[in-house]
């Protein structure tokens, strides 16, 4: 059991590294911290900044929360840290999906449902899996109640993939009580997800 | 109806986040025939700011565009950061500017067209400052917004700033403060000072055309300007361009008021982890060293300053003449010095 527990789940970045450092300060050396976060990104920034700084933590994935734990140790790094400064492997998945169409490309409509329909279900078992799954525009009628990808995206949000909806889109639509999957997002969070992914994929 | 749209609810990705990932562009880049032509002076295989063509023995053609949606919320604002680092990149070619074009994305309704005529303005502020004359433009109906330039300045073809010039023995300053990236993460999360958010959103309003100006008086031949890469990335690009390293002194880099204290807090944007990840095999960094400072070192720069390397027995001057146009913060950083292993070295 941890001794301080931090919960950061629902803070935009960079707050949940704002608020581990603050608890940081405030503990004890030696004392344990959980940070509860819902962002991969944010886990791996959390993380990084920890190992960075000289401790050794502990990351728990349950569906799309994620559990840091960590003792606290003096800030001052070991010298034998500078090597692994230099050989950080790079994060696996560190990607994310946009779907801005319910088709994908322009042709027949009907070509465009089936290669959304191939595309889902080959990404419900895709390695590296991507970090989020963002719906914008008429992307997130894939979503709504009697969409035929329904039962894909709750399936790929099951294994731990973080899915947004775009509340602005879903408002335009008039769809907002029909969305049963993922959570429905706002531009701020959709954009720092943008903004912090390596890789955007967009079919 | 007045301008007070707030631009940032229109985006998803701003600023330079907006850029096709770069992986994906040398896909298909990669396929096409690479440009050669004897007076094409600069290409993009250097990742240099700008393109460069000789058009005699005494001028060659600076050719450069950029634009992208919204980076703050107000309109004229936006379109001077946008023009500004635009205009960049024909001054981290060592050159000065002669004409321009407005490129506009812009939706025909949803957004009043005032805040249309706000963007154009700050742009247009910043190419009189510039000394260029704005020669046409080209705008389309789209979604979100979207603003810049394509410039066209001119340079002597000897005289070309680029990132392969630096040679070892050269003194290394930068001509504007870190921390742009840190200050406008903080704005989001509520943790920075409106004074010290004002202090960088000026900064990447500044012009680096008095930093391309000390160039070129001092005979410098290699220079950048800094933005998404921060620091670190950008030297790492001059350095192995160069085939020489870098060795950087931590306790002189110029910082904007408030960046280190919200590195202190933890307020480190995602792409300072990005950008580490994309330095960090190539640069030796102390053990000691403040880990604020080091993440300082990544923060990703909208519109940042130059850094160039000048002949050590002129560094002083240049610092001066920099001071004297504008450029309260410019520092001498640090030194080129023989390859080593690393590409960059940081000392405290």
């Amino acid at each position: 059991m941890a001794n301080t527990t931090v919960d950061a789940r629902g803070q935009i970045c960079p707050k949940p590294l704002i608020m581990t450092k603050q608890a940081l300060d405030a503990a004890a050396v030696g004392a344990t911290l959980a940070i509860l976060v819902d962002s991969e990104t944010a886990a791996q920034n959390i993380e990084r900044y920890l190992r960075d700084n000289g401790m050794a933590p502990q990351v728990e994935r349950d569906g799309a929360q994620f559990t840091i734990g960590v003792a606290k140790a003096t800030a001052a790094p070991a010298s034998a840290d500078a090597e692994a400064y230099c050989r950080s492997t790079p994060a696996t998945g560190d990607y994310i999906v946009t779907l801005a169409a319910d088709v994908i490309g322009r042709g027949p409509a009907e070509l465009g449902a089936m290669l959304m329909k191939g595309f889902l279900a080959t990404l419900k078992e895709l390695t590296p899996a991507p970090s989020h799954l963002v719906f914008y525009s008429s992307g997130i009628l894939l979503a709504v109640d009697g969409s035929p990808h329904l039962e894909a995206i709750r399936a790929i949000e099951a294994r731990g993939i973080k899915v947004l909806v775009c509340g602005t889109c879903a408002d335009w639509y008039q769809k907002k009580a029909e969305i049963h999957a993922g959570t429905v997002s706002n531009m701020l969070t959709i954009l720092e997800t943008m903004t912090a992914a390596s890789k955007i994929i967009s079919p | 109806m007045t301008a007070e749209f707030d631009l940032l609810t229109t985006v998803e990705a701003g600023g330079c986040s907006a850029k096709l990932a770069p992986g994906r562009l040398s896909e298909v880049l990669r396929k096409l025939a690479p440009p050669k032509h004897p007076n094409l002076l600069v290409d993009i295989s250097t990742h240099d700011d700008a393109g460069v063509y000789r058009l005699d023995d005494q001028t060659a053609l600076i050719q450069t565009i950029d634009f992208f949606p919204p980076v703050c919320s107000e309109p004229r604002r936006f379109g001077r950061i946008a023009a500004a680092n635009a205009l960049s990149d024909v001054y981290a070619m060592g050159g000065r500017v002669l004409t321009a074009m407005n490129v506009v994305c812009f939706p025909a309704t949803r957004i009043p067209l005032e805040v249309l005529g706000e963007i154009l303005a700050g742009g247009q502020e910043k190419l009189i400052e510039a000394g260029g004359v704005m020669v046409g433009g080209h705008t389309i109906d789209d979604w979100p917004p979207k603003y810049g330039l394509a410039v066209t300045g001119i340079v002597h073809p000897e005289r070309i700033v680029a990132n392969a010039g630096l040679r070892a023995g050269l003194t290394m300053i930068l001509s504007k403060p870190l921390g742009t990236g840190l200050l406008v993460a903080g704005r989001r999360v509520g943790m920075a000072s409106d004074e010290d958010y004002a202090a960088a959103l000026a900064s990447m309003e500044q012009l680096n055309r008095g930093g391309a100006e000390v160039m070129q008086a001092m005979d410098v031949r290699a220079g950048t300007d800094i933005t998404g890469f921060g620091l670190l990335g950008h030297a790492m690009q001059m350095a192995d361009a160069s085939n020489v390293s870098l060795r950087f002194q931590a306790s002189r880099l110029p910082l904007l008021a408030g960046a280190h204290a919200l590195a202190e807090a933890g307020c480190l944007p995602g792409a300072m982890f990005r950008n580490l990840d994309y330095v960090a095999e190539k640069t030796f960094f102390p053990p000691d060293l403040n880990y604020a400072l080091k993440m300082l070192l990544v923060d990703p720069q909208t519109s940042g300053g130059l850094l160039f390397g000048v002949l050590p027995e002129r560094a002083n001057e240049a610092l001066t003449r920099l001071r004297e146009l504008g450029y309260a913060a410019a520092a001498i950083v640090g030194e080129s010095v023989p390859r080593q292993v690393w590409s960059i070295e940081i000392v405290p």
